[in-house]
C-alpha cells in the first residue's frame, strides 16, 4: 500500500489534488506544460474537463470542498456517514452529516492516479471480502478499512433489493469495523400503494436511526430548503437532458460525469448548481454554433451506455468517444426520474415529485427519490416489465436517437450480469446494436482500457457505426 | 429399502417416486426457489405440493452459461441446466423470488430460456418478493405479498386456501420440524449416528416430497436410528455458508475422516428451526415465522445475531472446527465468511476456509486435499483432542455475541 | 533405514527417497495417464538414483492429489503438511511455507516441529498456480524455466489483475498483438501470479522465516516479485522446490516407524 495514503489519508490527498487541479486550470498553456511534464497522466483529464468553459472549475471547487467537509468533519462536530452512490444524500446534510460515497472516492482515485486504487482492492481481499465483490466499494473501502482516511461514523445505505454486491460490501464494512448500519430496503416494485407505503415506513424508521446516531433532531426547514434546491438542479439537469436529444448533441462530452457527480454526491446543495448551469451554458452555445460537444465539435455516432461509464486512468473512455467524434447520450446514471423530466414515459407515477407541505409529504417526496435514483428503479425488478431496465433503455434509445447501446459494469454487477445477455438480445431484435463489454468499469487490471478499446471499435466498425 | 436410503433417492431425483405418486393422483406441483418462501404450507393447504427446486441432477451449467453471465454462481446455473434439460417438466407452476440476484433472475433467464426449450415454463409462473429485514412494515409487506400470491393460486388453479387448511399445513410442517430436530439428536450426540450426509439427503428429501409422505419416513427413519448403536468416529466439523443441496461434497469432506455434526446451510438444517405459530392469522404466522430468520447474510445488519446464533449451535453440538464455505460468485456468504474467520480464529476455535463452484466434479480433489489438511491441523495444533476452549468453557456469554 | 515419499500432484510426480541422514535420491516427472502408473513409474526412477531396490523401503507416506491412489503406500497425508514437514527439514527455523503447485496455492504456518498451525489456500479459479504460468508459457511460446531469467530484462511496468486467467490471456494476445517487447509481457505476469499469492499470503499471516516450495519457486520473478510485495526476504531452500512435498512425505515416514 502506498505510504502516502497511510500517512496523509485517501480523503485528503484527493482534496489535495482537486484543489491544486482547480488551480491548474486556470495556468497559461507554458504553466500546464510544466504540470504535464510532471504529471503526464492528467494531460487527457485536463483536455476533456477543460472543454467544458468553467464547469471543470467550479466541479474541481465542489469536489475540494466535499473532500474538505470529509477530513474536517470530526473536528467541526459532525458525523461522517459511510454510503453508496444512489443514496440521496440531501437528509444526510439536514442531520448535519458529511456523505462518504464509496463508488464516487473509488473513481476519484482510479481516474486520477496511476495504478488507481488497485491495492486497496487487494487490501480487501487479504481481509477476506471475496475478490468477486464489486470493485466500485472495494477500491475506496480498502483504504477506510486500512485506516488510510477520517474514519467514518456508521453505515447507511439503501441496496438489498437491487445490489447484493453494493448492500454486502457495506455489511462487511460494518461487521469489520462493528460500526451501525442501516438500510433501506427496496421491494422489487416501483409504483403503487404498498411500495410507497413500504417506503414512506422505511424512511420513518431511518429518520430514527439517524436521530440516535447524530444525537440531533432532523432539521425540517433546512430540508425544505435542500428540496428546493434539489428541484433548482432537477430542471437544470432536465434542460442538460433535453439538449442531448439534439442532433449533434450539444452537451460536452464529458458532461454526463459532472452531471451525475453533482446529482449523487451534492444533490440540494448550493455549491454544486453552479456546474450544472455551465454546462447549460456551454451546451446552448454549441448549440447555437450548429456543432457537437466532443473535443472536435463534429458528431459521427450517438451512444448510450445502458449502465455506467468506464473509470479508467485518464478519462480514457471520453477520451475515446472524443477522438472519433462519438457523442454520450447520458448513462444509466445521468437519468433520475423526477417530475417533469423529459424522458418519462407519460404516467404519473413513474417519476418522484418534490413536495414540501407537509413533514409526510416530504417523506413521501424523499422516499420517492431514493426509490428512483439510478441503478435502483430500473433493476428491481424483471428486466422486461414496465418501469424496468429493457423499457426505460428502450425509449432513451429511440429518444436520443442512439446508434448504439453499449453495456459497461463491473465484475461484482450479480444482478445485471445476471440478465445482460437476454437483455442485450431483446434490444438487438428491436433493431438497436447493443454491446456487451466485457470488462471491469473500475479494475483496468481485469481488462486494460486499450483491450477494452480495441473490441468496442471492432464492434462499431462491424455494425457500420463508425 | 431402508429409510435412510429412500431419502437419499429422493434428494438425488427431482422427480422422484413420491412426486410421481402424487401427480398420478392428480395432484399439482408447483416448484419455487428459496428457502424464505412458505410455500411448503401454503400449497398443502390448496391440496398442493411445493417443491423447493435444486440443482443436484445438473452435472453441467451449459444450459444457464447461455442466458446467465460469466461472472454468476453456478447454482442456478445448474437449476436452470436442469430445466432446459427437461428435468422440471412435471412442474406445473413455477415461483421465483428476490432471495439474491443470481436466484431472483432466475425468472428472467427461465423465461428466455422457454424461447428455446420447449415446455419448460408452466403457465402458472409467478415471482414473489421477499424483504431483506423483519421489521414490522416488512412483515406487513409479506404478509400482502403472501396473500396476493394465495389469490393468484387460487383464480389459476381454481383452488381455495381456507385458513383452516392453512393451520392444518402449518401443524404437519411443524411436526416435520419436530421430527427433524429429533433427528439432530442422533448429529450431535457424542457418538454421532448420522453422517452429516446422510443428514443432508433427509433435509434436501424433505423439501421435495408430500408433507403427507415425509411423516411416516421420518419415523421410520427415527426408529432405525433408535435401534443402531454404532457411532461414526472423526474429528467434529460444523459446516456454514452458500446453500448446497449436493450429498457428494459432504461426503467427499467426510471420507478425509470428520463428521459434519451440524450446518447452518440452505438446504441443511435450517428449516426445522423455524417457529411457526399454530394460533392466530395462519398466513401472518407464516411470513412472520419464515422472514424473522437471520440465518441467511441476505437479511441485511443482522451479522451480529447470526454469529450468535453459529457459535450457540457449534457450541450445542461440541464441534472441533468450522468449515466456512462459499460457491464462487457468492460474495454474501464469501465475504462474511472472512469476518467469521477472524472471529471465530480469534476464540479459539480453528476455521477452514473454501471457496467453491457448485457441483463440478473437477472439485473433489480440491475439497478433498483442504479437508485433508485442516484434519491435519485440528490433530497437531494446540487444540490436540481438546475441543475449542470456549465450547467447553463455561459459556461466556459475552464472548459468543 | 530407508523411507519414502511419493507426491502425485495434478500436472507432475514426485518421488523422494531417504535415510537417516540424507536424501538418497529423488525424481520429478510430468503425470501419466492414471494416479498408479506415475506413481510406479516415478518410485522406480527415484528408487535407480538412489541406487536402492524398492523392497530396501521400510515406510513410504503418498500425498499429492493422487494420493489415495498410490498402490504401494503405508499412509497418505496431506500436501499441505508434507510440504510443511519438508521445508521445515531443510531450513529448521521455517514459520511459512508458501507452496504453488499445478492447481494450487497454499500458505501454511508452522510450529517448531514443522506441524500445520493454520493454512490459507487459493480460491477457485486457477490464476496464481502454475497452471496459470504453463498457460501463459504456451502462448508466449517461451519455455516456463525462461520466465524468470527473461523477466530481469523487462523495462517497462505493465499491470494485470491475476483474477482470471482467461481474462488474463486475451490481454496477453492483445499486447503481443501490440509488439509489445516478450519480457515486458513476463514480467507483468510474474507480478500478476506474486500479486495474488501476495494476497494470500498476507492473508494467512506472515512470520519470518519464509520458505518457497512447489515448482513456481524455481521463477526468480515471482519469487523477487513476491519479496518486494511482501516486504521479507524468502529463504532459498537447496533442492529442488517441486521434491519438498516428497521430501516432507518421507520424513513423516521416518517419524511412523
Amino acid at each position: 500500500m502506498r505510504a502516502e495514503f497511510l500517512e496523509y489519508g485517501y480523503d485528503d490527498s484527493l482534496r489535495r489534488l482537486f484543489k491544486t487541479s482547480k488551480r491548474a486550470l486556470g495556468a497559461s498553456e507554458k504553466e500546464l506544460k510544466a504540470i504535464f511534464k510532471v504529471l503526464p497522466d492528467w494531460e487527457d483529464t485536463f483536455g476533456i474537463v477543460g472543454n467544458m468553459g468553467n464547469t471543470g472549475t467550479f466541479l474541481f471547487e465542489a469536489l475540494g470542498k466535499w473532500m474538505e467537509d470529509i477530513t474536517l468533519a470530526h473536528e467541526r462536530g459532525q458525523k461522517l456517514v459511510l454510503t453508496t452512490f444512489c443514496y440521496p444524500a440531501g437528509v444526510l446534510r439536514a442531520f448535519d452529516c458529511v456523505p462518504l460515497n464509496m463508488e464516487l472516492m473509488t473513481a476519484f482515485g482510479n481516474v486520477l492516479w496511476k495504478r488507481g486504487v488497485f491495492e486497496f482492492y487487494d487490501y480487501c481481499t487479504e481481509l477476506g471480502m471475496t475478490e468477486t465483490s464489486c470493485s466500485g466499494q472495494r477500491g475506496a473501502m480498502g483504504a477506510y478499512l486500512a485506516g488510510a482516511g477520517e474514519t467514518p461514523d456508521f453505515v447507511l445505505i439503501n441496496s438489498p433489493g437491487f445490489c447484493d454486491s453494493n448492500a454486502n460490501s457495506f455489511q462487511f464494512y460494518a461487521s469489520y469495523k462493528d460500526v451501525p448500519i442501516y438500510s433501506h430496503d427496496c421491494p422489487p416494485e416501483l409504483t403503487g400503494k404498498r411500495a410507497m407505503e413500504y417506503h414512506h415506513r422505511d424512511f420513518r424508521n431511518m429518520l430514527e436511526f439517524m436521530e440516535e446516531q447524530t444525537g440531533r433532531k432532523l432539521d425540517w426547514d433546512y430540508l425544505r430548503s435542500v428540496m428546493a434546491e434539489i428541484r433548482k438542479q432537477d430542471a437544470l439537469v432536465d434542460e442538460i437532458m433535453t439538449l442531448a436529444m439534439q442532433v449533434p448533441n450539444p452537451v460536452p462530452c464529458f458532461a454526463n460525469v459532472a452531471l451525475y457527480a453533482v446529482k449523487l454526491a451534492f444533490s440540494g446543495f448550493e455549491e454544486a448548481t453552479p456546474i450544472l448551469e455551465e454546462i447549460v451554458r456551454v451546451s446552448k452555445e454549441n448549440m447555437k454554433n450548429g456543432i457537437a460537444g466532443t473535443l472536435s465539435g463534429k458528431e459521427r455516432a450517438r451512444v448510450l451506455p445502458c449502465y455506467i461509464d468506464h473509470y479508467s486512468q485518464g478519462l480514457k473512455f471520453w477520451n475515446f468517444l472524443n477522438r472519433h467524434d462519438i457523442s454520450h447520450l447520458g448513462s444509466i446514471l445521468d437519468f433520475f426520474w423526477n417530475e417533469g423530466c423529459p424522458y418519462d414515459k407519460g404516467f404519473d407515477e413513474e417519476t418522484y415529485k418534490m413536495d414540501t407541505e407537509s413533514e409526510e409529504t416530504i417523506i413521501d417526496s424523499l422516499a420517492g427519490q431514493l426509490a428512483r435514483m439510478p441503478m435502483v428503479k430500473q433493476i428491481i425488478g424483471p428486466y422486461h416489465k414496465k418501469t424496468q431496465w429493457l423499457e426505460d433503455t428502450l425509449s432513451a434509445a429511440k429518444l436520443y436517437k442512439a446508434d448504439a447501446v453499449v453495456y459497461v459494469g463491473t465484475f461484482g454487477c450479480r444482478n445485471t450480469w445476471s440478465v445482460v445477455k437476454p437483455f442485450a438480445a431483446d434490444l438487438e431484435k428491436t433493431g438497436c446494436p447493443t454491446y456487451i463489454l466485457v470488462a471491469d468499469a473500475f479494475d483496468d487490471r481485469v481488462a486494460s482500457w486499450e483491450t477494452c478499446e480495441k473490441r468496442m471499435l471492432e464492434f462499431f466498425h462491424l455494425r457500420g457505426i463508425l | 429399502m431402508d429409510a435412510i436410503d429412500i431419502f437419499k433417492d429422493i434428494a438425488t431425483n427431482a422427480n422422484n417416486r413420491y412426486v410421481r405418486k402424487f401427480k398420478e393422483n392428480g395432484g399439482k406441483v408447483i416448484g419455487y426457489n428459496c428457502s424464505f418462501l412458505p410455500m411448503g404450507e401454503i400449497y398443502h393447504a390448496a391440496g398442493m405440493m411445493g417443491f423447493r427446486l435444486r440443482a443436484n441432477e445438473a452435472g453441467s451449467t451449459a444450459i444457464g452459461d447461455a442466458y446467465y453471465g460469466a461472472v454468476i454462481c453456478s447454482f442456478p446455473k445448474s437449476m436452470l441446466h436442469m430445466a432446459g434439460e427437461g428435468k422440471y417438466d412435471f412442474l406445473d407452476g413455477l415461483v421465483t423470488s428476490t432471495g439474491c440476484d443470481a436466484l431472483r433472475r432466475l425468472y428472467d433467464c427461465w423465461r428466455k430460456a422457454a424461447e428455446d426449450y420447449e415446455g419448460i415454463l408452466p403457465d402458472f409462473f409467478e415471482m414473489v418478493g421477499i424483504p431483506h429485514k423483519s421489521l414490522d412494515f416488512n412483515i406487513d409487506w409479506f404478509v400482502e405479498e403472501m396473500k396476493i400470491h394465495i389469490e393468484k393460486l387460487e383464480n389459476h388453479f381454481n383452488v381455495n386456501v381456507t385458513d383452516e387448511n392453512l393451520k392444518l399445513s402449518i401443524s404437519k410442517f411443524n411436526r416435520v420440524r419436530g421430527l427433524l430436530k429429533k433427528l439432530d439428536e442422533y448429529r450431535i450426540k457424542d457418538q454421532p449416528s448420522l453422517s452429516g450426509e446422510a443428514a443432508l439427503a433427509v433435509h434436501t428429501a424433505c423439501s421435495g416430497m408430500p408433507v403427507d409422505d415425509c411423516i411416516p419416513l421420518l419415523e421410520e427413519l427415527l426408529a432405525d436410528l433408535e435401534k443402531n448403536n454404532s457411532g461414526i468416529k472423526g474429528k467434529r466439523l460444523m459446516l456454514v455458508g452458500s446453500t448446497n443441496d449436493d450429498i457428494q461434497f459432504v461426503k467427499a469432506m467426510e471420507d478425509e475422516g470428520c463428521v459434519i455434526v451440524a450446518d447452518t446451510i440452505c438446504f441443511g438444517s435450517r428449516f426445522f428451526e423455524q417457529h411457526i405459530s399454530e394460533d392466530g392469522n395462519p398466513v401472518e404466522a407464516l411470513a412472520k415465522g419464515y422472514l424473522d430468520d437471520v440465518k441467511c447474510p441476505r437479511m441485511i445488519g443482522q451479522f451480529k445475531k447470526r454469529k450468535a446464533y453459529m457459535l450457540e449451535k457449534a457450541r450445542r453440538a461440541k464441534v472441533d472446527g468450522i468449515i466456512l464455505q462459499h460457491i464462487r460468485f457468492c460474495d454474501l456468504h464469501g465475504s462474511e465468511n472472512g469476518v467469521l474467520e477472524r472471529d471465530f480464529e480469534a476464540l479459539g476455535i480453528p476455521c477452514l476456509v473454501i471457496e467453491r463452484d457448485y457441483g463440478s466434479h473437477l472439485e473433489t480433489g480440491r475439497i478433498k486435499m483442504r479437508a485433508d489438511a485442516f484434519l491435519r491441523r485440528l490433530k497437531t495444533s494446540g487444540t490436540k483432542n481438546n475441543r475449542p476452549p470456549i465450547f467447553t468453557e463455561e459459556t461466556d456469554e459475552s464472548r459468543v455475541s | 533405514m530407508i523411507t519414502a515419499g511419493c507426491d502425485i500432484g495434478s500436472l507432475t510426480a514426485k518421488a523422494v527417497i531417504l535415510n537417516e541422514k540424507k536424501i538418497l535420491g529423488s525424481h520429478v516427472m510430468r503425470v501419466l495417464n492414471n494416479p498408479q502408473d506415475s506413481a510406479v513409474k516415478v518410485m522406480d526412477m527415484a528408487g535407480e538414483k538412489a541406487g536402492i531396490s524398492l523392497d530396501d523401503i521400510k515406510f513410504c507416506v503418498g500425498t499429492g492429489y493422487g494420493r489415495n491412489k498410490i498402490p504401494f503406500v503405508n499412509e497418505s497425508i496431506s500436501e499441505i503438511a508434507c510440504h510443511g514437514k519438508g521445508a521445515q527439514w531443510l531450513v529448521p527455523k521455517v514459520k511459512t511455507v508458501i507452496d504453488i503447485g499445478g492447481q494450487d496455492c497454499k500458505v501454511a504456518k508452522l510450529d517448531e516441529n514443522g506441524e500445520l498451525l493454520n493454512f490459507a489456500t487459493n480460491d477457485k479459479c486457477a490464476a496464481g498456480t502454475g497452471r496459470f504460468l504453463e498457460v501463459m508459457s504456451k502462448l508466449l511460446n517461451v519455455p516456463l524455466d525462461d520466465f524468470g531469467t527473461l523477466s530481469e530484462a523487462s523495462r517497462k511496468t505493465l499491470h494485470f489483475s491475476s483474477t482470471c486467467t482467461v481474462w488474463v490471456q486475451q490481454e496477453v494476445i492483445h499486447l503481443v498483438n501490440e509488439e509489445v517487447p516478450v519480457e515486458d509481457i513476463v514480467a507483468a505476469i510474474n507480478s500478476a501470479m506474486a500479486g495474488r499469492i501476495a494476497i494470500l499470503a498476507n492473508r494467512a499471516g506472515v512470520e519470518k522465516e519464509v520458505c518457497m516450495t512447489g515448482g513456481v519457486a524455481k521463477n526468480d520473478g515471482v519469487l523477487r516479485n513476491l519479496e518486494k510485495n511482501l516486504k521479507i526476504r524468502i529463504r532459498k531452500i537447496k533442492v529442488d522446490p517441486q521434491i519438498v512435498g516428497a521430501l516432507g512425505a518421507a520424513i513423516f515416514a521416518r517419524e511412523s516407524l
